[in-house]
């Protein structure tokens, strides 16, 4: 098969995956003890029943959950209720969507008449959040914030683990292998919101590096006056990189450096290590082409599918930095049960999911020539 | 067969132990031989009686630590190969002496292809161009006997059966015109019908070349086929040594007589294969005297109690026995 061929087929197949998925998490958030208007009227104690129904019917929460199921991924429209006129404007919608895009464009016009239809899921429109603001737009602006941490620790732990990891395998049970292997342990074991803070402590409020206060709150100073150059800013955004970068890298650098020096220790062990010394080959490349190559494959897997779970996977780091990222922000809504954000947040984590497997099975299979698709 | 005086390997008293948390392993203790041009030795004994070990020390390759060279002289033209730097001994590796494996299945690299794999010894010992290592590298490949080299030379490993792959590992090791070859036990793991063709190309390669060849295997069958002299090895030391008709004839040594009588032969009749009775010693404690006398039928007293000498029985016929020549 070839690899488009192969490509194409998994696509194919996670089509029903993700209506799978989509199902369960609603069927989860559906039947989740309390909603969001008892969320409300926790902080709300004299709303009047009257009142809470009333939100509830606005938020179409009253409606049968296998409706509220189909007007999630396919769309809604404000009037709803009689099924044969909503899939008379759903059609509409899907049939005139190329004729509206290129109308949008300004090129051409077809007359076509505006909508009061909203999209939905399948369309890639997330839909609103019960607080009344684009679930789209939101997720927009937190992601970047998010993606920047996870790939500069991502990188950090990459950069960190893997020499470290290559070095602690050929000199195992060293000085500095022990000290490695003794770290890497510390650093899986310890959970991120007391490293987070100890960090804070130690290099922002006792400044113990050189006196230096690093920042350790936001992605941003909040005393910039909107007067600073290009490059002023981009100081300021690195600065506030610095610790919630390592706190969240840690964790990665050890398991990295564990999972390369196991890996590279086996590697180390077989045959076509002894026959790359006996053609007479410095160690150097011994190492780098002859084992690595073949060492990195269970990393490249392990790192691969976290990339999956990028977007989801610093909640903790940004609560303890008051980071203004995605994973902040959900655990946020899931405090408001906001079950529409909830549902946006965790489709785009289960497609980060699906394409990150495929890209790491195509990277295995490009690294690996014995692997077939 | 008689060959030219100066030997082109010469171990003398050759000493590899293993630094273990159980002890020492005394797995190659006092070995010495000589290989000459063109003449093939070899190197047989039961699984664990320190063969391996024995090559990668001509190598040293010996995996450090726990192993260690720990005594003894490897001469190679006149060098001692252990006094040479690591920059040194790596021209040599694979230029001067190459060494195939028993598993061919694992010992080439999966993620790199042939090509990748043998140009790369080519042009770590020789100063050519790509493609001038590209015709090279095709043209070993149809040396050993390798169907369509030009496009098989850039398959990957996984794409040959065991027998193409030990031909691989073979055209690899000869890619430099090596003056000795170690082939340890590099038919154990393929077919019977494939062994004996991968027999008669190193055979045949070995004339062709003119190449010394320490050739390992615990088949004396084997030996007959290939080897001009043979080293016997047991529990760390050679105990016999001589050309391959005498070991045949006249083997001296109890321990070669057990191996003779336990495989099966053409030439006489016998009613049952012997059996060498105990078990293979462990090699941190061996037995003191002489290492066979547990499990030797001749045993005496003072075998139990003393190193016995090398007692050349005959010239070239060198048995490791307190009673050579008298059983
Ligand atoms: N890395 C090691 N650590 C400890 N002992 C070792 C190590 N490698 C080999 N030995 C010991 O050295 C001795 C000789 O091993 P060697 O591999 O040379 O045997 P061999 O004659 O090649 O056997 P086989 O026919 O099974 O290949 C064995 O007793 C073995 O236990
Ligand atoms: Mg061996």
């Amino acid at each position: 098969m070839s690899l488009r061929n192969y490509v194409i087929r998994r696509l194919l197949f996670s089509i029903p995956l993700f209506l799978g998925i989509s199902i369960i998490l609603f069927a989860l958030m559906i039947n989740a003890p309390a909603d969001y208007v008892d969320v409300l009227r926790l902080t709300n104690p004299t709303m009047s029943p009257e009142e809470a129904a009333n939100i509830r019917h606005n938020l179409g929460l009253d409606r049968e959950p296998m409706e509220q199921y189909i007007l999630w991924l396919l769309g809604r429209n404000s009037e709803v209720g009689d099924w044969g006129n909503f899939f008379e404007e759903f059609a509409n919608f899907v049939i005139f969507i190329p004729f509206r895009f290129i109308q949008d464009t300004g090129v051409l016009d077809f007359g076509v008449p505006d909508s009061n239809f909203e999209p939905g899921f399948i369309f890639g429109n997330m839909g609103r959040s019960f607080t009344g603001s684009s679930i789209n737009s939101i997720i927009g602006a937190l992601a970047w914030e998010t993606i920047k941490l996870q790939l500069a620790s991502l990188l950090m732990s990459l950069m960190i683990g893997i020499p470290l990891g290559i070095f602690s395998a050929r000199k195992p049970y060293s000085r500095l292998d022990n000290l490695g292997t003794t770290l890497a342990l510390f650093g899986v074991s310890m959970p991120v919101f007391w490293t987070g803070i100890m960090f804070i402590l130690l290099f922002s409020d006792y400044k113990i590096f050189f006196g230096i206060r690093f920042p350790a709150l936001g992605s941003t100073s909040y005393t910039l006056t909107g007067n600073e150059g290009a490059i002023e800013l981009l100081v300021d955004e690195l600065a506030h990189m610095i610790l919630p970068t390592i706190v969240l890298g840690l964790a990665g650098t050890a398991l990295v450096l564990r999972l390369t020096r196991s890996s590279m220790l086996e590697v180390l062990r077989q045959d076509y290590i002894l026959t790359a010394r006996s053609k007479g080959l410095p160690e150097r490349l011994v190492i780098y082409k002859h084992a690595l190559r073949n060492a990195l494959l269970p990393v490249v897997t392990v790192v691969g599918l976290s990339i999956g779970f990028l977007l989801a996977g610093a909640a903790l780091t940004e609560t303890v930095f008051s980071w203004p990222g995605l994973g902040r922000e959900a655990v946020a809504r899931i405090n408001l049960r906001d079950y529409n954000f909830m549902m946006g947040v965790n489709m785009l984590i289960a497609i980060m999911v699906i394409v990150s497997n495929l890209v790491t099975d195509i990277t295995y299979a490009f690294l690996d020539p014995r692997i077939r698709y | 067969m008689t060959f030219a005086e100066e030997p082109l390997l010469e171990l003398e008293h050759l000493k590899t132990q293993f630094f273990t948390e159980d002890g020492v392993v005394k797995a190659v203790d006092d070995v010495s031989f000589k290989l000459h041009r063109g003449e093939v030795l070899g190197l047989v004994g039961e699984s664990g009686c320190g063969k391996t070990i024995t090559s990668l020390s001509i190598l040293k390759l010996v995996p450090t630590p726990p192993g260690k060279i720990v005594g003894g002289k490897v001469m190679f033209n006149g060098e001692d190969l252990l006094e040479l730097s690591e920059e040194r001994m790596r021209q040599i590796r694979g230029n001067e002496i190459s060494m195939i494996f028993q598993d061919p299945m694992t010992s080439l690299n999966p993620v790199f292809t042939v090509k990748n794999q043998i140009l790369e010894n080519i042009k770590l010992h020789q100063d050519v161009s790509e493609d001038e290592a590209l015709e090279k590298g095709i043209e070993l490949m149809q040396m050993v006997g390798i169907p369509e080299a030009r496009r098989r030379i850039n398959d990957y490993p996984h794409l040959f059966s065991g027998g193409m792959r030990q031909r691989v590992m073979i055209a690899m090791a000869l890619s430099c015109n090596p003056q000795m070859l170690i082939a340890d036990e590099p038919t154990t793991a393929l077919d019977v019908t494939i062994q004996a063709q991968v027999l008669d190309l190193i055979k045949d390669l070995q004339e062709d070349l003119n190449m010394a060849v320490l050739y390992i295997t615990h088949n004396l069958g084997v030996i007959a086929e290939i080897a001009d002299n043979v080293a016997v090895m047991y529990a760390g030391n050679i105990v016999e040594y001589t050309d391959v008709n005498t070991i045949y004839d006249k083997p001296d040594h109890p321990y070669t007589r057990a191996l003779l009588s336990s495989i099966p032969r053409m030439d006489k009749k016998i009613s049952r294969l012997g059996v060498i009775r105990g078990t293979v010693p462990n090699l941190i404690t061996p037995p003191s005297g002489c290492r066979f006398h547990p499990r030797c039928p001749y045993a005496t007293e003072k075998c139990s109690t003393q190193v016995p000498p090398y007692v050349e029985i005959e010239p070239s016929h060198f048995s490791f026995c307190h009673y050579a020549a008298t059983l």
